[in-house]
């Protein structure tokens, strides 16, 4: 049904943005905390910076990425150097790229469920003997779950679209870095193969349905047990 | 529990400082803004003070000069807010578990115990939101108590109750006070709740303490008649119950100094403490004392006037009635024309059927 190569790209697809979203939610819920519960100095900044890629264009994410993470950028090169790693052209890089213009979204949505979350109650808990930690654990995070699903499928359909970013930063290599937007790009590019430009195509929006009724059953499903059960 | 504030909070300045009674219920009583909800946080840690020392009989929660500001989640308290604050996501079970350190075996017990007290064991599966205010109200409690507080801080728990909630609600309290030892800041407003529920009053205005002591000294005192010309001015004896009329539904309580009331029945048993509210305008007066054949009237005392207290409209006349205090409401005609004096001895009249079930508490 499906060719290996569309298999490939689908795959690929999947992992680099589940790679992006799982690695880079610990870091969004952190900050979103931050700019939702925390004033502090220079927060207008950390938000700004949060957003940024949110209005930037992804091609300047991606060469931004590519002078910083190539052998010798200054991220790059001591990464290589010490480690020996190296995320350029490579589905790494692509789910860094990825992470990033996803990023923002993610924060957003998290941050508004934080913001909307009865501080009162949190209080409520300390008074019953919770430490700050359990609080987090208990109460906040359990009532923040809706936003929390939000932007991770708001996070993960923005990460499965992502195509300036990657093309520029990692380049579009079969069965490396060539995601479903490349490889759709690359029938494009070539006369002949609208078919399967097509199918590409089809396969893009069954995902994105899947996804978007996966997250309504899901989001339903939290909303009833906070609501009433 | 020694509890001494002078703290000052933008442009709030808070000054209480006196011993509360290790058992027993401590109403904190005073207008909207005066500061009770503030003294309350700064108890549970809510809020820091500037200075002063806050200490319970078993822990001190905070001494400025020891540097010792004890967080909220180590100081041992139950907290009641005024609204429930129930976990939305949490079950009632889990709820009522939250605090709760299940690890001892004896604890099973006294969570028996609680959930009885309370009757919330048909609540235990459901979420808060499908509870009723009243409901709600006594899993808070519940969970509050649950935690093995030693000191209960209650921030106007009922007032955000209808008045059928309320009734509901306040034999709970009661029993609570009776069953638990512990002490209990209770933060109210409404005079009801303090005839019913306190054992002491701490009164509270703009920021000071202007008053702290058992009830009927702080509810016979003049600091609190700008309260009671609100509602219906009315004094707040103690008497305990002597016996039941053998023919009528009417019971008899002892006021001390062989005085003796009739009131509609309670059923209590004899020698039952109570504490006993008159309103002013349930008392009339009358110069010679007229057989109870001939009137309708079935309390008739023999009282001194202390005081004559003339208002706008009518006068209030204090009265010694044997050890209690009473107050009478008369028209400034019949001031005049029964030409009253202080000292003087007068006849005061109340009738038995004026003090109905809202108007005495069991103490």
């Amino acid at each position: 049904m499906l060719s290996e190569f569309e298999i490939q790209a689908i795959s690929l697809s999947l992992k680099v943005a589940l790679y992006a979203i799982t690695t880079s939610l610990p870091l969004a819920i952190a900050l979103a905390w931050c700019l939702a519960r925390r004033q502090f100095f220079l927060k207008p900044l950390l938000d700004a910076l949060i957003h940024l890629p949110l209005v930037l264009p992804p091609v300047v994410i991606g060469y931004l990425l590519l002078i910083s993470f190539s052998t010798q950028g200054f991220i790059g090169a001591p990464l290589a150097q010490l480690f020996n790693i190296n995320i350029s052209f490579s589905w790494q890089g692509a789910a860094l790229a990825s992470a990033i213009v996803a990023f923002p979204l993610m924060v957003r949505s998290i941050r508004l469920s934080l913001e909307a979350i009865d501080q009162d109650l949190e209080q409520a808990a300390s008074t019953l003997g919770a430490n700050a930690f359990k609080v987090f654990f208990t109460i906040t995070l359990p009532l923040a779950t809706p936003g929390i699903i939000s932007g991770v499928i708001l996070g993960f359909a923005r990460s499965l679209g992502e195509f300036g970013a990657t093309i520029t930063f990692v380049s579009n290599i079969p069965e490396l870095t060539r995601t479903i937007p490349l490889a759709m790009y690359s029938f494009i590019q070539t006369p002949g193969a609208e078919y399967q430009a097509l199918r590409l195509c089809i396969i893009s929006i069954c995902i994105a349905l899947l996804a978007l009724i996966a997250s309504y059953a899901l989001e339903r499903k939290v909303h009833k047990r906070a609501q009433n059960g | 529990m020694i509890i001494n504030i002078n703290t000052t909070f933008k442009n709030f300045h808070l000054a209480v400082n006196t011993v509360v009674a290790d058992t027993g219920i401590c109403a904190i009583f005073g207008r909207s803004g005066s500061g009770k909800s503030t003294l309350v946080n700064l108890i549970a840690g809510l809020k820091t003070p500037d200075n002063g020392l806050i200490q319970t009989a078993q822990q001190c929660f905070y001494d400025k000069d020891k540097q010792i500001n004890v967080p909220v989640h180590k100081r041992e308290i139950g907290y009641v807010f005024q609204q429930a604050r129930l976990f939305p996501h949490l079950k009632v079970s889990a709820n009522l578990q939250y605090g709760y350190q299940s690890k001892l075996d004896s604890n099973a017990e006294f969570w028996q115990q609680i959930i009885h007290l309370l009757d919330i064991d048909q609540l235990l599966d459901r979420y808060p939101s499908s509870l009723s205010g009243g409901e709600m109200q006594r899993v808070a409690i519940g969970r509050a108590l649950l935690r093995k507080p030693k000191l209960l801080l209650m921030d106007e728990p009922l007032s955000s109750l209808d008045e059928p909630r309320k009734r509901e609600l306040l034999p709970y309290l009661e029993k609570l006070n009776k069953v638990l030892k512990l002490p209990i800041l209770y933060v109210t407003h409404s005079l009801d709740e303090v005839l019913y529920l306190a054992d002491e009053i701490l009164l509270l205005e703009a920021g000071n303490m202007v008053m702290h002591a058992d009830v009927e000294t702080v509810w016979n005192h003049p600091n609190m008649r700008p309260w009671q010309a609100h509602e219906n001015p009315c004094a707040l004896l103690h008497a305990c119950v002597l016996k039941q009329h053998q023919k009528y539904p009417l019971t008899a309580l002892d006021l001390g100094a062989e005085q003796i009331l009739w009131v509609k029945r309670i059923t209590a048993e004899k020698g039952a403490a109570m504490r006993l509210r008159i309103f002013a305008k349930d008392v009339s007066l009358t110069l010679h004392k007229t057989p109870k054949s001939v009137t309708s009237i079935r309390n008739i005392f023999a009282t001194t006037i202390l005081n004559i207290d003339i208002k706008e409209d009518s006068a209030s006349i204090k009265l010694a009635l044997g050890d209690n205090t009473i107050w009478a409401d008369i028209t400034l005609w019949a001031l005049d024309e029964l030409n009253l004096q202080e000292q003087q001895v007068i006849y005061a009249q109340i009738k038995s059927v004026s003090i109905n079930n809202r108007d005495w508490a069991t103490s």
